[in-house]
């Protein structure tokens, strides 16, 4: 009987389920494929020191994770409060409440399943492609095959009796909650307020643009709280956190916008076409989507913030790290800074410097990172504790050149710049005499700079 | 008697927004009865109906429905007790989209775990009395709305309920289907024992009831009882009505919520 509701239930809401499986699928795919690379001994040696360390993919895999249970607990209460009439009638037949839940279990866990089969054959399928890619992007050659490991598998299937306690246990305090009484009450359609369609359909390209220049702000946003830093005649700290700030709020400004104007206009706009309404032949239609996201649009929106959300500090993260860490780093400031097709005059500047330097781009930008190790510089003399590894944009470099009152750089394309600062190579034998001896430096002071700027030009 | 009230009152609200949705209101519903409750939109009908059907606790009063004291009833004993003697019609006709007309008539009877054979007496008697024998393949989304509250109709007589509860059940149909309706109600009221306490605001469908009970500001301001005919009761009921005040289009729309 419960399997019986169940399945049915999923025929009929299959657009609804549809969506999570697709989304779920992508998830599982891709934490399954980070979850093999982890367990590939023979890749993790290739790329194993590179900024795809094991723990970094094992992050990854489980911030993937947490992502698709966030987003699952929200779709789960969307799908639910779509159904509360459904829940209030079984509940009035005499259903007791756990058995009700139980059918909604089982439903889900149908579409789970569907999700893993997919997610799992998409991750074996796409295993080699993925990391081609981040192959490519990390300058490895490595001849790789389709691989599996039993292993790699089990954190991925671990999720979902996890997933289906979280659910079960979300959707009990839901419905313990409501009495039977508001369970019944129909569903009043949350129509928002229309306005004339070209008013719409104006705001909508301002959210577009709204969305669009956030994204680019971020990209860039070491310019921007530089930018902000001047102009404002503030200091790079406040700059950078005024950035940050406007730059969300343009975000999350952005992506309500996006459900609550930009869709709804689409919708509006594809209603004309009367080709689109397939209602009698009970197609997945444009009326019935969009009669189910203007009755939803709230959820629908909280649904995306939290994903921009997840996202946006997951970008700002990586985007700190790459720069920010670095910027902020209380010992080290050797950088390199030059555009890519500089290599062989790199080569022979690093020569003349008596510079043993190991040159292993990671990102495929215009500067070209150079790792050196200061052991093989200065001698067993010198130590640093610092990783000595250093990106540094013309954008970031220039403000610290600002800050430091140096020369600026402004670096045309077939330009490059190499700045070789030397000071903080510690001059000591111990670990102590390093403790002691390591210039204090806080967050946007700078430690003292001996800069050596040279230009090349072809 | 299968259904008496005593002194029922229900406050919404805090200290500061208070609305006495009813206040001392007691009434009786006998055996095979069909009552109808009428008054003008937020008179207080649906909280009535509410609290008399179990949805809905008051705030002071007793409801006894047979011998059994409603408020002493918790949890699973309740919802056992709703399942076998009460029945419920809506406004907005309450049915599972994702089962067939049969599954949803006799799912009130899976619950029951009724064995087979009864199951589908118990069907062939509600779907022959509702005239839905044609249609027990069908999905809800291929019904009209007086099919569908048909089948809402249908499914919850299956239990033979001692008393059916309505909330505006004809709020939603046009008039074809509304009088259809309230006929194959009137004449299971005449066949079985079952009771009827039915909410309406509409003078027609109202007069199919045998009495009808007016509130007004969350008080019973009246009551009639039909002696004559239908016309003579409908008349009778418009009088009241105009007397009370209020009614009509708005009230039907209104009420459903
Ligand atoms: N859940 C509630 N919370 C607060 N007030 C309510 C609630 N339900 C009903 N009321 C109020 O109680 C009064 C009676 O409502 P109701 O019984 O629905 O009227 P009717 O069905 O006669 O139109 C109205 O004033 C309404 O606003
Ligand atoms: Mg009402």
């Amino acid at each position: 009987m419960l399997y019986n509701l169940a399945v049915k239930n999923f025929k009929r809401y299959r657009v609804i389920h549809g969506i999570q499986i697709s989304i779920g699928a992508l998830a599982v795919m891709i934490m399954f494929d980070f979850s093999l690379m982890g367990a590939d001994a023979k890749l993790m040696q290739v790329i194993g020191n590179t900024i795809l360390s094991r723990s970094f993919l094992f992050l990854f895999t489980l911030v993937v994770a947490g992502l698709l249970i966030l987003f699952s607990t929200y779709w789960n209460r969307l799908l639910m409060r779509q159904r509360y009439q459904e829940i209030g009638q079984l509940a009035l037949m005499g259903m007791p409440t756990l058995k009700i839940l139980l059918a909604f279990a089982i439903e889900f866990l149908l579409s789970q399943i569907i999700a893993l089969g997919i997610g799992l054959c998409l991750g074996l399928l796409f295993y080699k492609l993925l990391v081609m890619i981040l192959l490519k992007v990390s300058y490895v050659n490595f001849a790789i095959g389709f691989y599996f490991n039993w292993r790699a598998l089990l954190p991925v299937i671990l999720l979902i009796p996890i997933l289906q306690v979280i659910l079960f246990l979300n959707n009990l305090i839901t419905i313990k909650r409501l009495s039977l009484l508001r369970l019944l009450k129909p569903k009043r359609p949350n129509v928002p307020e229309i306005l004339p369609l070209w008013q719409l359909q104006l705001l909508s390209l301002l959210v577009l643009g709204l969305l669009l220049g956030g994204a680019q702000g971020f990209v860039n946003l070491f310019s921007v709280d530089d930018f902000l830093a001047q102009q404002l005649n503030i200091s790079l700290v406040a700059g950078l956190c005024l950035a940050i700030l406007l730059l969300s709020i343009a975000w999350i400004l952005g992506l309500m916008g996006l459900w609550r104007i930009v869709i709804p206009t689409v919708i509006l706009c594809l209603r004309r076409f009367k080709k689109l309404y397939f209602i009698q032949q009970r197609i997945f239609t444009i009326s019935e989507i969009s009669r189910w996201s203007f009755r939803n649009v709230k959820s629908l929106t909280g649904i995306t913030l939290l994903l921009g959300l997840a996202f946006t500090f997951l970008g700002m993260g990586a985007l700190v790290s790459r720069y920010g860490l670095n910027t902020i780093d209380n010992y080290t400031p050797y950088s390199l800074l030059a555009t890519a097709n500089k290599q062989v005059e790199i080569d022979q500047i690093l020569k003349r410097d008596k510079v043993v330097a190991q040159v292993q781009p990671i990102f495929q930008t215009k500067i070209l990172p150079v790792n050196y190790n200061l052991d093989t510089v200065v001698g067993h003399n010198y130590r640093s504790n610092a990783d000595p590894s250093m990106v540094m944009t013309q954008a970031t470099y220039n403000r610290f050149a600002r800050y430091r009152g140096l020369k600026t750089l402004k670096l045309k394309p077939n330009q490059a710049g190499i700045i070789m600062p030397v000071t903080s190579i510690l001059k000591a034998a111990s670990k102590k005499d390093i403790a002691a001896q390591k210039p204090v430096v806080q967050v946007g002071t700078y430690a003292q700079l001996k800069l050596q700027i040279t230009s090349i030009t072809n | 008697m299968i259904l008496t009230a005593t002194h029922l009152s229900k406050i919404y609200g805090t200290t500061l927004n208070l609305t006495k949705a009813l206040q001392n209101v007691s009434l009786n519903v006998g055996t095979g009865e069909f009552l109808g409750i009428m008054g003008p939109s937020g008179a207080g009908k649906s909280t009535l109906l509410n609290i008399l059907s179990t949805l809905d606790q008051p705030t002071s009063g007793q409801v006894w429905i047979g011998d059994q004291d409603i408020s002493q009833l918790r949890g699973q004993q309740l919802a056992s007790f709703r399942r076998k003697e009460l029945g419920f019609i809506f406004q907005d006709f309450n049915l599972l989209e994702a089962l067939t007309v049969e599954e949803n008539i006799i799912l009130p009877l899976t619950f029951n775990k009724t064995p087979a054979q009864q199951v589908n007496a118990e069907l062939s008697r509600v779907t022959t009395v509702l005239n839905l024998t044609q249609l027990l393949q069908r999905y809800p989304a291929e019904l009209s709305v007086g099919q569908r509250q048909r089948v809402a109709a249908a499914r919850a007589l299956v239990v033979k309920p001692k008393i059916l509860f309505a909330d505006e059940p004809t709020g939603s149909l046009d008039s074809y289907s509304a009088t259809e309706l309230l006929q194959y109600l009137q004449l299971l009221n005449q066949s079985s024992q079952m009771a009827i306490v039915m909410v309406t605001h509409d003078a027609f469908t109202a007069s199919f009831c045998k009495r009808i009970l007016f509130i007004k500001d969350g008080q019973i301001f009246s009551e009639i009882v039909r002696k004559n005919s239908r016309q003579e009761f409908f008349d009778r009921i418009m009088d009241m009505q105009a007397t009370i005040g209020g009614g009509g289009k708005t009230n039907a729309l209104q009420s459903g919520s």
